[in-house]
């Protein structure tokens, strides 16, 4: 339970950007400590959660990019992912206009249930934050996040940055706005070898996507399948 | 004192057996292996009744069969290899080292299995071992189920067969087609120096033999062969179809030390595009279904290949996802087929017991690392042919164009004097109307290109600019809930305008910020089918502090339809923002000021078109300007690039519309009607 007094660990590796989150933390009578590596960088999530631990907190506010100055050599989100894998709730950073929210961060989406932007971080966020993440751990899935199995309709594939990306159309959550999500995500090799040797589109997969949800960085992605092509026959008669 | 041994439970038969050895092919491939490490030159597979329950499987190779002590110390032995994996067999090949978990899970596919084996070495001598798994239910430890070893006399030649009855389940077609391909690539189809060729008596067999037998090597566009030498280092070498050096890597290509056993990679690269294959004997369609079935990088151990190197699905290089950066100069697992070569006399490399391939130790990881080393360096050689390539090309061109000009030079002086002058006269003149197109090309890649550099810089700074000022916001917010629990109710009267300001160009600071790093994303370049009135908005809305600093009034007027267009989100961001800031600019030096600044963006459905109009109560387009406004340098903004208004046009173009300005519209202002094809109901 998330409440006043609860330990919480804030990681990131900007000093400041720690302190304001830490600041913040605080003044939602959180009891904050700010996480600073004691041999060089983290280079597992591991590592961290081992030091977290030393720190007794039982929950944590995380940044995404902990690589850009070398604090650690994974992501926040893979973090915040191996958090909610041990039961911790935590709060996932992100500034507004991140392109991490199609990559790096929608490749551990399914885990973090709590993606704040950093610019509206305030007591009231961070608890509800922590309390989402909490409830959902707990077994209580809200709307949102339910996942339902349903029909990807893939229109292509590029590179971003050096992550290789699918761009998507999920009819159940909105027929006109495409989704990207890094290829990564399909975890059978042969669907995602035949999406990067094709030519030809679309292509249409299932998987499990949380399709109430209302913005498309929410939408996580999971346990893709080929789909059959549809039947075009009656187009013939 | 009293002492004990470890004991096994029968249970370790299943855990070891079914749940390591899942599938019907990879258990048989197993003892395939293990005929393989025998000397057999043969060895054939019949499946009889296996399409239902209860089938039969019967493995035959004239292999070196086994003794009496073979049997029992070494073929009933699980877990330990008999034969020394350092030391070469009669016909020069190294085991491949199996330890009889393989054999084991194979044996358990069925309720009865038969060994029946000859030895070499004991001519006309016969030994057969019948097991059957149901003795092995009735009681708690392996051991106390004693297997008789039968000898008898056979005329046969030495060899060994196994018997495996009453499949405990079904193969399905697909495990067979499997099984087939499997056994085909098992010995290494390139090439067959061990003379080891294992066969399965089964329809799909001869079908799948077929088509990987055809070998279309001969048709590769070109062939890559690395080697890693004993002492860790690489080279590498590209041939063309004739089998002519094309590249070969020079010291420093490979500027590391791999820390794997000496190995050979070798790769068929295919063009699998009509001009390539014009004039050959196969066929695009022939050389795919092949590739299809043997397509990818296998890797081969000792001899024999190791699953799932190679498989469908199992892109161990990752020349998939690398194909993606650059499909036209990268080979793929279905353009490609090749295969890494180890002989590993040390043992460096180790099987996982489940026989899924090897266990990613440093050995392995040095072998992969190599492989996909030396295709990058390929990679890097076919970039340096292609800008080799397009500067061949250039400098042809203006060869071109000088012989042209002299022969049109010649042609003009075999012309009647009359005639020459006004020719020449008509020359002069398309040279110079050519001239300034020219000219203006230059002018216009230049401006692209500076800013290109521009946008470049400006998302560098906005990235890192972006921390800061996001923080910021959060933390005037917290200052001032610190300051208001503070100082109560004096916080209205002291601090709460300073505060507001504060905080007004905090927010104004972090929105600039994010600005440009949202025009910059690239999924807004991918061409796609938009909502027009979806993007203008968000593209208004992105814009919005930058309206509201300059006072101005932004409405959108859209039509209630959606209207579509195939294009990108960034086109039209491009288009909507250029003639925003066209419009600010322009109320910036209007006088005297209006009373109040206002701009309208509107969607209209016309016909087949969208027209998109953006409207403004500034002062309108300068009559001086009003026909070159288009070009790209002219501006009536002492600041500005002048690029703005050319890259709108430019973009509508590009979308397959027009754009058109009206000096003075109907707000008084300048007013542009940007028309783009529209997508019909059912496009």
């Amino acid at each position: 339970m998330i409440g006043v007094g609860t330990r919480v660990a804030v990681v990131d590796d900007v000093p400041d950007y720690a302190e304001t989150a830490a600041g913040i933390a605080e003044e939602a009578g959180l009891t904050p400590t700010i996480i600073e590596p004691t041999h060089g960088s983290f280079s597992v999530p591991n590592d961290l959660l081992e030091q977290i631990r030393t720190t007794r907190s039982s929950a944590v506010i995380c940044d995404h990019r902990l690589s850009d100055r070398g604090f650690a050599s994974f992501t926040g989100a893979e973090f915040v992912s191996a958090l909610y894998q041990e039961r911790i709730p935590a709060v996932l950073l992100s500034t507004f206009s991140s392109i991490d929210d199609d990559t790096s961060i929608r490749l551990h989406r399914v885990h973090i249930p709590s993606l704040v932007d950093r610019s509206f971080l305030d007591p009231e966020i961070v608890i509800g934050g922590l309390e989402r993440c909490d409830s959902e751990l707990s077994g209580i899935i809200a709307p949102d996040r339910k996942s339902w199995r349903t029909l990807v309709r893939i229109e292509g594939v590029s590179q971003e940055s050096s992550t290789a990306v699918a761009d998507a159309i999920i009819h159940t959550w909105n027929p006109v706005s495409a989704v990207r999500f890094p290829l990564e995500l399909i975890e059978d090799r042969a669907i995602r070898e035949n999406l990067c040797d094709r030519d030809t589109w679309p292509v249409r997969l299932f998987a499990r996507v949380n399709v109430g949800c209302h913005n498309g960085s929410e939408l996580y992605f999971q346990d893709f399948e080929s789909a059959p092509e549809p039947c075009m026959d009656y187009l013939a008669s | 004192m009293t002492s004990a041994t470890f004991r096994f439970s029968t249970d370790i038969l299943q855990r070891l057996g079914e749940e390591l050895i899942t599938g019907l092919d990879q258990g048989i491939v197993e003892l395939v292996k293990n005929s393989y490490d025998a000397d057999a030159l043969t060895c054939t597979v019949e499946l009889s009744g296996t399409e239902d329950l209860g089938g039969r499987v019967v493995i035959t190779d004239d292999g070196d069969g086994m003794s009496a002590s073979d049997i029992r110390d070494g073929w009933l032995v699980l877990g330990r290899s008999r034969k020394d994996p350092g030391s070469l067999t009669r016909r020069n090949r190294l085991p491949a080292g199996s330890k009889g978990l393989g054999r084991l899970g194979a044996l358990r596919l069925g309720e009865r299995a038969l060994l029946v084996t000859r030895p070499i070495d004991e001519p006309g001598i016969e030994y057969s071992v019948p097991i059957n798994w149901a003795d092995f239910s009735g009681t708690d430890v392996v051991d106390n189920v004693a297997l008789d070893i039968h000898r008898s006399t056979s005329d046969s030649k030495p060899g060994t067969q196994i018997v495996i009855e009453r499949l405990r389940s079904r193969a399905t077609a697909g495990e067979v087609r499997r099984l087939a391909r499997e056994l085909l690539l098992l010995s290494d189809p390139f090439r067959d120096p061990e003379g080891f060729t294992p066969e399965l008596i089964a329809s799909e067999f001869k079908d799948i033999e077929q088509l990987v037998r055809s070998a279309y090597f001969d048709d590769c566009e070109f062939r890559l062969v690395a080697q890693l030498n004993d002492n860790g280092r690489a080279s590498a070498k590209v041939y063309d179809r004739s089998g002519t050096v094309k590249w070969s890597s020079r010291r420093g290509d490979f500027d590391r030390r791999y820390s794997g056993p000496a190995a050979t990679f070798e790769l068929w690269a295919f063009l699998l595009q009509r001009k390539s294959f014009e004039g050959r004997a196969a066929t695009i369609a022939e050389v795919r279904r092949w590739l299809d079935q043997v397509g990818g990088v296998h890797l081969y151990h000792r001899g024999l290949r190791v699953r799932p190197y190679g498989d469908d699905g199992h892109d161990w290089l990752g020349m998939n996802l690398s194909r993606v950066r650059d499909p036209e100069l990268r080979p793929s697992t279905n353009t490609s087929v090749g295969r890494v070569t180890v002989r590993d006399e040390r043992e460096l490399l180790l099987q996982k017991t489940d026989r899924t391939g090897f266990i990613e130790n440093q050995a392995f990881r040095a072998i992969r690392k190599f492989a996909i080393d030396a295709l990058e360096w390929m990679h890097k050689e076919r970039l340096a042919e292609r800008r080799e390539r397009e500067t061949q090309r250039k400098r042809a061109s203006r060869r071109e164009a000088a012989a042209a000009d002299t022969n049109f030079r010649r042609a003009i002086e075999k012309l009647d004097p009359s005639a020459r002058a006004t020719v020449r006269q008509a020359a002069l003149e398309l040279e110079s109307a050519r001239a300034t197109e020219r000219d203006q090309l230059r002018d216009e890649l230049s401006l692209y290109q500076t800013l290109a550099s521009v946008g470049t810089a400006v998302s560098v700074f906005a990235h890192e600019i972006e921390g800061p000022a996001t923080d910021l916001t959060a933390s005037v917010r917290a200052v001032e809930r610190r300051a208001q629990n503070a100082l109560k109710h004096d916080y209205e009267s002291r601090l709460a305008r300073q505060m507001n300001a504060v905080k007004r160009s905090a927010t104004q600071v972090a929105r600039f910020a994010t600005l440009p790093l949202n025009l910059l994303r690239r999924s807004k370049r991918r061409r796609t089918i938009l909502n027009v009135n979806q993007v203008i908005e968000e593209t208004v809305t992105l814009f919005e502090p930058y309206l509201v600093d300059a006072q101005v009034a932004t409405s959108c007027e859209f039509t209630l339809e959606m209207p579509q267009i195939r294009g990108s989100v960034a086109a039209i961001e491009a288009i909507i923002s250029n003639l925003i800031t066209n419009s600010v600019k322009a109320f910036k030096r209007q006088l005297p000021q209006p009373s109040s600044r206002r701009i309208v963006v509107r969607t209209i459905l016309l016909n087949d078109n969208v027209l998109i109009s953006v409207l403004d109560n500034g002062p309108g387009i300068p009559p001086q300007l009003a026909d070159s406004i288009w070009l790209p340098g002219v501006t009536s903004d002492e600041n500005g690039t002048g690029m703005g208004l050319t890259i709108v046009r430019d973009t509508a173009t590009d979308l397959g519309g027009r754009a058109k300005a009206i000096q003075s519209g109907e707000l008084g202002g300048a007013e542009f009607l940007i028309e783009l094809p529209r997508l019909g109901e059912r496009s």
